[in-house]
């Protein structure tokens, strides 16, 4: 029988073990972390899927161009 | 002490008792198939009554529509998504999309009837859209959401196959789903009855029972083509309504 060694990588071995609870847990810190960083919560740029519109996909660039530490993120000091 | 953005918008759907189910990337998160997911995603009954209970969890939220459509009933009866953006102290900016139907998923009713229920570990529960239909939602266009049916498909292969019995749906289940050619060719020789019954309805099997990984990847790759395009051919007309839709708005706002 294949075990979860023989399929999953390293990293994501380690998030198979970890239960819903911790998983939950897990992502609650890691956005906390992306959003005290400046990471932006702003969709990303995703051209196949159906909600995304060329006027909107052009309004998004437009954005990032106005405040590109919101979409990508505050600079490094 | 971190903010918990995912549960307030949790513990507001509960607080105002809408019947709806998490799905998407955080489903996958609390199935083992993903990390991060940058919004959250409900599938929500399509009832007027509930349907003033999402507007109640969202103004809690001080939640706004962002883009098309508008939150109506009739939009979301169309397929559409509607898409919040919260503006309330701790959740700033986070959004929050509903939908009541989706290609290939049953209706709400039966989607509930087998949801998973989850202790969120602070005394509530979570309704969570049972794996089966999580993986028929992600059967779309987008070449990013293949991958991550790939992976919930290995957690619940390599979680449950640890049970000394499965039930014969369970093993069904993996047969249908199951993306990764080593896997499939494990339970092909696992199961060789079940795996012969569901190459009827899925012929790349033949490929796993036989075994032949070269062919099994192809086939695994036709049908991916495949069902990215009845996608494509299902959202066709609902894109051309969301055009619609943004032309009505554009001009609405011209008029203003």
């Amino acid at each position: 029988m294949i075990e979860p060694e023989d399929i999953l990588e390293p990293e994501w071995l380690d998030w198979y073990r970890k239960t819903p609870q911790e998983r939950l847990l897990a992502t609650e810190e890691a956005w906390a972390n992306y959003v005290e960083m400046g990471g932006s919560l702003d969709p990303d740029v995703d051209t196949q899927s159906p909600f995304w519109s060329a006027e909107e996909l052009a309004g998004f660039a437009r954005n990032a161009r106005r405040t590109p530490e919101r979409a990508f993120g505050k600079a490094a000091k | 002490m971190i903010e918990k953005r995912i549960r307030r918008v949790f513990d507001a759907m509960r607080e105002s008792e809408v019947s709806c189910l998490l799905m998407g990337g955080q489903a996958c998160i609390l199935y083992g198939a993903a990390e991060f997911s940058k919004n959250i995603d409900f599938v929500i009954l399509a009832e007027p009554d509930n349907l003033n209970r999402v507007a109640s969890a969202m103004s809690s939220l001080q939640a706004e529509v962002i883009a098309v459509p508008p939150f109506k009933s009739a939009h979301l009866e169309e397929g559409l998504a509607v898409h919040f953006r919260c503006h309330a102290q701790g959740v700033e900016d986070l959004r929050v999309d509903v939908m009541t139907r989706m290609r290939g998923v049953d209706a709400f009713p039966r989607l509930w009837e087998r949801r998973l229920e989850l202790d969120d570990g602070e005394g509530g529960i979570l309704n969570v859209l049972h794996i089966t239909d999580l993986v028929s939602a992600k059967k779309t266009q987008r070449d990013k959401d293949w991958p991550m049916i790939q992976r919930l498909m290995e957690v619940r292969y390599l979680s449950a196959s640890r049970d000394t019995d499965p039930s014969d749906d369970e093993i069904r289940f993996w047969l249908r789903e199951l993306r990764t050619p080593e896997l499939l060719i494990d339970a092909a020789a696992r199961f060789p009855d079940l795996a012969e019954e569901a190459s009827r309805t899925r012929p790349l099997l033949v490929h796993a029972i036989t075994p032949d990984q070269a062919l099994l990847i192809r086939s695994l790759t036709d049908e991916m083509l495949e069902e990215k395009e009845r996608d494509r051919l299902f959202w066709d007309p609902l894109k051309a309504r969301l055009s619609e839709l943004r032309r009505a708005k554009a001009r609405d706002i011209g008029i203003r």
